[in-house]
């Protein structure tokens, strides 16, 4: 394999992937993949026919990415290609695939931030065998800012669809939790110089000065005008809304507002009772240690 | 040279690899005898005084535990015990039991007392927690713990030699508490002939959420006190004592580092301090001095990072650890390992010792019958670390409890693991081949 080492962004969902993963991509050097999804499965035909069961939207992020890859454009006519290509090529391994994007993307560093891929310790074994190499970028976000965000989606959806679903809400404690050991067991037994954490709050911050902080890591660029460009994520190719077969990709809030909400963290508090239980409740022990090994108080 | 034992099933035959390390390191190993520990089960210091080496631990007896020094006369080779006492005893078992730590020598300082070099020794007991003073290493002057903080006599935790004084600390728990203010007894220092302590600190010293102070040193006329915070991660606090003066009253600090240095509570400890060629070290991590009965610490591989006091801000340097973001900028180790030296699966870096070939970083293990222990040479070029041993020098089940440059050369002294009878603690020296 000749192609640079792919940087694979791991974290909860809603934890600013979408906005950093743009930014990336607006770098010369880097091809940053909508959510490719792929390590759920062996096969790509296991992949497709989960979409198939869960929603084709996990999909349309691989569709995108193929797409441009392939065609150079992501026109319905492409994508149309890029499903039959998936549906053609259904026998390959999801770790061929990902060679292939490497492939494709070549000189440009491929990034994935799927957050399906830190869902289970089985996707993260299939992420290592498909990817030995890969470096990886542990995203994080203070876990009330996580919540909250998740209550807001959900309430949402839920007054969107007239069919309210009672808000787990001890559930979002408990994923928060899992995902992040999730990470670090997977982090741990790897060379400390292939994975780097990252507060997403300080990124959104000061943009600039952790993006050359990245771009040092994986080895390339840190000129001005390609810092400049990673400031513009609105000008990714995968910040909008797809065409009306691969409408998605990244979240969607992001898709319809893609843009760089640049400044000071929200003052939130690990000690703060949290606002999606209707009684007054705290986070446990357990997820204020875990937050305070990521630095958030 | 001490009398080597090569022969006790304890000490093992160096394997091919590990004699040509030494070999290429120009060092030499002996295992000392095993009458260097004789009455000692529980090796927990060794220091050095009026040319000699102390060493002191715990044995166990039919009654309780005592606490135990002995001697090595540095020409003769004799080893004699100087000090006995009791920590537990049989009314007091209980009691320990529900402790559930291990009592006994908790920190020795060399220092100069009126131009004489003095040897102090803090002793934790259940019975009177003392402080040992000694010139020669034969007779122990022994005083109550001094008031740190309140009026209350704490046991201490760390000492170090400051000009002609001591400093030292109160022992304390590493828990986290809700509390935000700092939580430590602050600092006491010995004026005159050690008759009167006074406070060197205004207030408990750290951020919120920092515990106890677990490490002190002295650099360049500054003192350095490591806090621990479980909270937001370790500090390092100096102060500066420009005049004789001014160590008699509460000393202006200033935080040097905070935040574990930013990896937060993964080195929310410092286990060990060093000043070395104009420069401290830190060695942090999830573990470190003090009690920690409660909440398991975060087990974080330990890092090694050098502080640069002279700079016009005080600087760091990441030396080993893991690659980090930092708002000044990617901090990458400059020895190109990761945490534990390269080796994650050690849980502390347990010593730090400034040796004229280098420094010397020691590293343990916690897994129990299969656990080692490491020593590395930094040699000032920061070019690599040299490995003198990664694997306790075939010693399988134990872990360094002391290390210390002494007149018969650096001399470690391992524990086991295990507890059974048969598991009897080791002693090494380690030379310049080239200089005997």
């Amino acid at each position: 394999m000749s192609s640079h080492p792919p940087l694979i962004i791991l974290c909860a969902g809603r934890s600013y992937s979408s906005v950093v993963s743009c930014m990336l991509g607006q770098h010369p050097s880097i091809f940053a993949a909508p959510e490719l999804n792929l390590f759920q499965r062996e096969t790509l035909g296991e992949i497709h026919q989960l979409a198939h069961q869960r929603g084709l939207y996990s999909l349309h992020g691989l569709v995108r990415s193929l797409a441009l890859l392939h065609d150079g454009e992501q026109s319905e006519l492409a994508a149309t290609r890029a499903w039959a290509w998936i549906e053609a090529h259904a026998d390959w391994s999801t770790a061929k695939v990902l060679d292939h994007l490497r492939d494709c993307a070549a000189p440009a560093i491929l990034v994935d931030k799927s957050p399906t891929t830190a869902g289970r310790r089985s996707h993260l074994g299939r992420l290592i065998r498909a990817a030995p190499d890969a470096r990886i970028l542990h995203l994080t976000r203070h876990p009330l800012s996580v919540g909250q965000s998740l209550y807001r989606v959900k309430s949402a959806k839920a007054v969107l669809s007239h069919a309210p679903q009672p808000f787990d809400a001890q559930a979002v404690e408990e994923h928060w939790i899992k995902i992040q050991y999730q990470i670090l067991d997977f982090t741990a037994h790897l060379p400390a110089h292939r994975h780097l954490r990252l507060q997403g709050e300080w990124l959104v911050e000061h943009p600039i000065r952790y993006l050359e902080q990245i771009c040092r890591w994986l080895g390339i660029d840190q000129d001005a005008e390609a810092l400049a460009a990673m400031l513009r994520p609105e000008q990714n190719p995968f910040a909008h809304i797809g065409p009306a077969n691969a409408r998605f990709g990244n979240n969607v809030d992001f898709l319809k507002n893609p843009r760089l909400r640049q400044g000071p963290p929200p003052a939130v508090d690990l000690e703060m009772p949290l606002p999606w239980f209707i009684e007054q409740r705290h986070f446990s022990e357990m997820a204020k240690r875990l937050a305070r090994q990521f630095g958030y108080q | 040279m001490m009398q080597s034992n090569a022969t006790s099933p304890a000490h093992p035959e160096l394997d091919t690899d590990c004699a040509n390390t030494l070999a290429g390191l120009d060092l030499r190993l002996d295992w000392l005898a095993a009458e260097t520990l004789q009455g000692i089960a529980l090796p927990q210091f060794c220091a050095q005084i009026g040319g000699d080496l102390l060493i002191g631990g715990l044995t166990h007896t039919t009654a309780g535990t005592d606490a135990v020094i002995n001697r090595v006369k540095a020409n003769t080779q004799v080893v004699e015990p100087v000090f006995r006492a009791a920590v537990i005893t049989a009314a007091t078992k209980p009691a320990a039991e529900r402790l559930g730590i291990e009592l006994g020598f908790t920190a020795y300082a060399n220092f100069e007392q009126q131009d004489a070099p003095m040897l102090a020794i803090a002793l934790v007991s259940l019975h009177e927690s003392l402080l040992l003073l000694t010139l020669d290493g034969q007779d122990f002057q022994t005083l109550p713990n001094p008031p740190v903080g309140s009026d209350l006599r704490h046991p201490l935790g760390t000492l170090t030699g400051f000009g002609d004084r001591l400093v030292g600390a109160a022992l304390g728990a590493l828990e986290p508490h809700q509390e935000s203010a700092p939580d430590n007894e602050g600092l006491v220092s010995s004026v005159n002939g050690l008759e009167r302590w006074s406070s060197m600190s205004p207030r408990p010293l750290g951020r919120p959420g920092s515990r106890i102070i677990q490490c002190l040193a002295e650099h360049d006329g500054q003192l350095l006190a490591a806090i621990a915070n479980p909270i937001r991660g370790c500090e390092i606090h100096v102060a500066q004592a420009d005049t004789p003066a001014a160590l008699g009253r509460s000393l202006q600090w200033r935080c040097v580092i905070d935040q574990g240095a930013h990896r937060y509570i993964e080195n929310s400890c410092v286990s060990a301090l060093c000043s070395h060629r104009g420069a401290v070290y830190v060695a942090s991590g999830g573990l470190g001095p003090g009690f920690n009965q409660g909440q398991q610490p975060v087990l974080a591989p330990p890092e090694l990072i050098r502080l640069d006091l002279d700079a016009d801000a005080a600087g760091w340097e990441l030396i080993s650890g893991q690659p980090r973001f930092s708002p000044e900028k990617l901090r990458v180790p400059s020895l190109a390992l990761g945490p534990g030296l390269g080796h994650p699966e050690m849980a502390v870096h347990s010593h730090l010792l400034s040796t004229a070939e280098g420094l010397i970083v020691s590293a343990n293990q916690q897994r129990g019958a299969n656990s080692t222990f490491a020593l590395w040479r930094l040699p000032d070029d920061d070019q690599a670390a040299q490995p003198i041993t990664e694997n306790g020098f075939g010693l399988s089940g134990h872990w360094l409890s002391c290390l210390e440059p002494t007149p018969l050369g650096l001399v470690g002294l391992t524990r086991p693991w295990s507890n059974s009878a048969d598991s009897l603690p080791v002693a090494f020296c380690i030379n310049q081949r080239s200089a005997l």
